[in-house]
């Protein structure tokens, strides 16, 4: 009986600790995420970066749909800056993967200017390693991934952090492939606009289309009407939109 | 005694023939299956020439009256200075009839028609009734079968039809099957190269069991069917019930407002007059397609196609940079629960019936070009070329705002200059527009700087111009990529292969050149063109090609030709492409 009992105890006491364990681990997975040598207090640090993250990353969205996928274009141009994706009477469209890395670009950069040199941070002593980004673009959402490493030093104590995450909810994959369909249709017809074929994509993706242009080219503006970017300036009414164009 | 018979039986044929000629009113029912009296003559000859009744106009005011239809005011045949004649059948149903008119109102076989003095009137059983000149009234018809039309100058219809050219006058309306009919400002025209009938109703039938091609215009609006394997042409002026063609707010002094159909293999179409809000406020008319042929909707700038189970937008060139739309809406059963909605400036807008507007197109940056220009002087020939693009007007001896004709009044042909006539409007030749940009480009030159013909290269190459040859597609590979590479505002002659006889012609017309095959050949200029800025485009001042000639222009030439002269704007300024099979092109390219 007393054996008994004092398994009951022993079983008790696991448990606790388990539950223990696991709340302590749920608690402290966000700001502890990242390693840390020495206990210090890095939250505002840490904080501060992923705002930072988080603003490149929206920015970097808005940018590159503004500028038909690209950070630093090398294609031609319309005298607008926008970058044609059908040229002498070739598809010169980017893809998925190089708008991922032109995001990528963008954000990296951007994360520089944002933090600088930590300067609100000056009781800390923080070495910033070289920034890896992955962006992934999918239809209605871009993620990104950050390899950020910080050092943060404050008198004897070191912390370290390194992953960031940040994800945008646009739906630059779908303008990007409602822009490779258009392409298509222009492969086959250079100076046409098939309406019902855009009619009937833009009923499939729930998109609009605003054309505009010069003397032998249009520019393609796909519209995403349920986004919402107005806390970034010259969005017009807050909508997405993803700009290309097309010589004829 | 025989020549006593023939001068007595000659006697009588002249007394016989003097009664027909000079006599009183004569009744000749007794010769047709007519009543007494429906048959009569005076001053008019009568003959019957196996069989058929021949009425000759030989007095200068002679009648013909036949079964209460009365023909008088018709020239003689010795004042026309051919034989004026009416020919019947027996029941004086007329087989042929050719006459010149003093002014007058007169029914051939059911048609009821008013000709002006001196107008020509011919009929005959293949050709129907032929009127070769202006001012002709067609006001009534009593008629079984159709009656075939014929008209070298506009003849009005029953007060609704304008018809130039040839068709079948009918009960329920007129068949165009040449030509054009205008009807309350809308024209129907055929095809030269490919003519189709077309039935245009009545305003009074309401409908029509015609198989063919058929249009029904009314205040509502317009019904439009076209028959497998055939085509209508519509054009809609000033004057029409439905398109706004004439209103000129917003528009530059040679932008025109411009709309056509082509539906064609079956499809239909039909225009439903605006509706009037009130307060100054109109929707405009809506088209509404149906079928599964062609049909083609050009308005503007814009030509909106339906074929093959698409609708397409082609986007207009600078050809048509002076092309303005009208508003109207289009439906369609490809684009269903949708409406277009084309607005006064070449835009348009797609709404989705539940959803608000999905797609706009908006042409109001048309003044961007899409090059980049190397050079300064070649960006400043392009877009002096460019403007005058519908804005000028093709004229032989052109240079602008003068002209350089030949004067053969004299005892020598001598070369006058005279001012080009309209206000507002140039006129070059080809090589005009050359030489009149380089001016532009080059303002302290003046237009004897640069010579009419190749010695135009060795002009611009002291000004640092640099010359190329590109070979024809018949001997090159490269030709395209070669044009492509011509920067824009690049001078270009077109040169013919040319006989080795041509040589010693006119002074710097023809030249020897050696081709990459090492083939020694001749060239003479066949014109000039100037690089454009698309991948094979060149604009250039064209003859003989009259749609982009500026409404002034055409408007002058109008009067010219109204004055019996020779009109002088006789071509336009236009960019095309080309890539020359045969020819050689002198390429002078600007100094970057």
């Amino acid at each position: 009986m007393v054996n008994k009992r004092g398994q009951v105890t022993i079983f008790i006491i696991i448990a606790v600790i388990l539950i223990a364990t696991v709340s302590l681990y749920f608690v402290f997975r966000d700001s502890a995420k990242n390693n840390s040598e020495e206990i210090i207090e890095i939250t505002p640090i840490v904080n501060f970066v992923q705002e930072c993250v988080d603003e490149s990353a929206l920015a970097s969205v808005y940018y590159i749909g503004q500028h038909g996928g690209y950070y630093l274009p090398e294609v031609p141009l319309t005298p607008s800056s926008v970058p044609f994706y059908f040229y002498e009477g070739k598809n010169i469209a980017p893809s998925k993967e190089y708008i991922e890395s032109e995001l990528s670009e963008y954000v990296e950069s951007a994360i520089s200017d944002c933090v600088g040199n930590f300067e609100s941070f000056e009781e800390f002593e923080i070495d910033q390693g070289e920034i890896g980004i992955v962006s992934k673009v999918t239809k209605d959402r871009i993620n990104f991934e950050l390899n950020y490493p910080l050092s943060i030093r404050k008198g004897e104590e070191t912390s370290r952090v390194e992953d960031f995450e940040s994800e945008v909810s646009s739906k630059l994959g779908l303008l990007h492939e409602s822009s490779k369909f258009i392409v298509s249709l222009h492969e086959r017809n250079p100076n046409e606009i098939c309406i019902n074929c855009l009619s009937e994509m833009q009923d499939e993706n729930g998109i609009e289309i605003r054309v505009d242009g010069g003397e032998g080219f249009i520019t393609y503006n796909l519209i995403d009407p349920s986004s919402d970017f107005e806390n970034l300036e010259g969005l017009e009414e807050g909508r997405y939109t993803f700009k290309f164009a097309v010589g004829y | 005694m025989k020549r006593k018979l023939l001068t007595c039986f000659l006697l009588v044929a002249l007394v016989l023939s003097l009664s027909f000629l000079i006599g009183e009113e004569e009744d000749l029912s007794s010769e047709f299956n007519i009543e007494n009296g429906g048959v009569t003559v005076d001053g008019v000859a009568f003959t019957k020439v196996d069989g058929t009744n021949v009425f000759s106009f030989e007095n200068e005011n002679g009648v013909l009256e036949i079964d209460g239809v009365v023909f008088e005011n018709i020239k003689s045949s010795s004042e026309a200075g051919y034989d004026t004649f009416i020919k019947t059948d027996n029941q004086g149903n007329i087989l042929e009839a050719r006459f010149t008119s003093k002014g007058g109102s007169y029914i051939i076989n059911g048609v009821d028609f008013d000709v002006p003095a001196e107008s020509i009137v011919e009929y005959n059983p293949e050709d129907g009734l032929t009127f070769l000149d202006d001012g002709v009234k067609i006001n009534n018809i009593d008629i079984s079968e159709p009656v075939k039309i014929t008209s070298f100058n506009e003849v009005e219809i029953l007060e609704q039809f304008k018809v130039k050219g040839h068709g079948l006058l009918t009960e329920e309306g007129f068949i165009v099957e040449g030509g054009e009919l205008t009807q309350n400002g809308v024209r129907v025209y055929t095809d030269i190269e490919n003519p189709q009938s077309v039935l245009v109703l009545d305003s009074s039938k309401i409908s029509t069991n015609y198989e063919g091609n058929w249009i029904k215009q009314d205040s509502e609006g317009i019904s439009i069917k076209s028959s497998k394997g055939s085509s209508i042409n519509m054009e809609f002026l000033e004057e029409n019930k439905f398109f706004d063609v004439g209103n000129r707010e917003g528009l530059t002094e040679n932008q025109e407002r411009e709309i056509n159909l082509l539906v064609s293999d079956g499809d239909s179409l039909e225009i439903v007059q605006g509706i009037d809000l009130g307060v100054e406020a109109t929707l405009p008319p809506t088209l509404n397609h149906k079928g599964s042929g062609n049909t083609v909707i050009q308005n503007g700038r814009h030509t909106f196609k339906f074929g093959e189970g698409e609708f397409t937008s082609e986007l207009g060139n600078l050809n048509t940079k002076n092309k303005a739309s009208v508003p109207l809406g289009i439906n369609s059963e490809l684009v269903q629960g949708k409406l277009i909605s084309m607005d006064d400036d070449n835009g348009y807008l797609i709404s989705d019936f539940e959803k608000g507007t999905k797609f706009s197109f908006d042409k109001s940056l048309f003044d961007q070009v899409n090059y980049e220009f190397e050079s300064e002087i070649g960006k400043k020939m392009y877009s002096f070329s460019a403007d005058q693009v519908g804005n000028s007007a093709y004229i032989w001896g052109g240079r602008g705002d003068v002209y350089y004709a030949e004067d053969y009044s004299g005892e020598t042909v001598k070369g006058i200059r005279k001012e080009v006539p309209v206000e507002g409007i140039k006129g070059y030749d080809c090589i005009g527009l050359a030489i009149s940009g380089l001016t532009e480009v080059y303002p302290d030159s003046e237009l004897s700087d640069f010579p009419p013909n190749l010695g135009m290269v060795d002009a611009l190459e002291s000004r640092g111009w640099e010359s190329s040859v590109v070979e024809p597609t018949s001997i090159s590979r490269f030709t395209e990529d070669e044009i492509k590479k011509i920067p824009a505002g690049s001078i270009v002659f077109l040169m013919h292969e040319a006989e080795e006889s041509l040589q010693g012609g006119r002074e710097g017309v023809n030249t020897k050149y050696t081709t990459k095959k090492g083939e020694e050949i001749y060239l003479s200029i066949g014109h000039t063109l100037i690089r454009g800025a698309g991948e094979s485009n060149f604009i250039n001042a064209i003859p003989s090609y009259n749609e982009l000639i500026p409404k002034k222009a055409r408007e002058y030439d109008d009067f010219l030709i109204s004055q019996g002269k020779d009109p002088i704007f006789s071509g336009s300024i236009k960019e095309g492409n080309l890539v020359p099979e045969e020819d050689y092109l002198i390429v002078i390219s600007p100094p970057q």
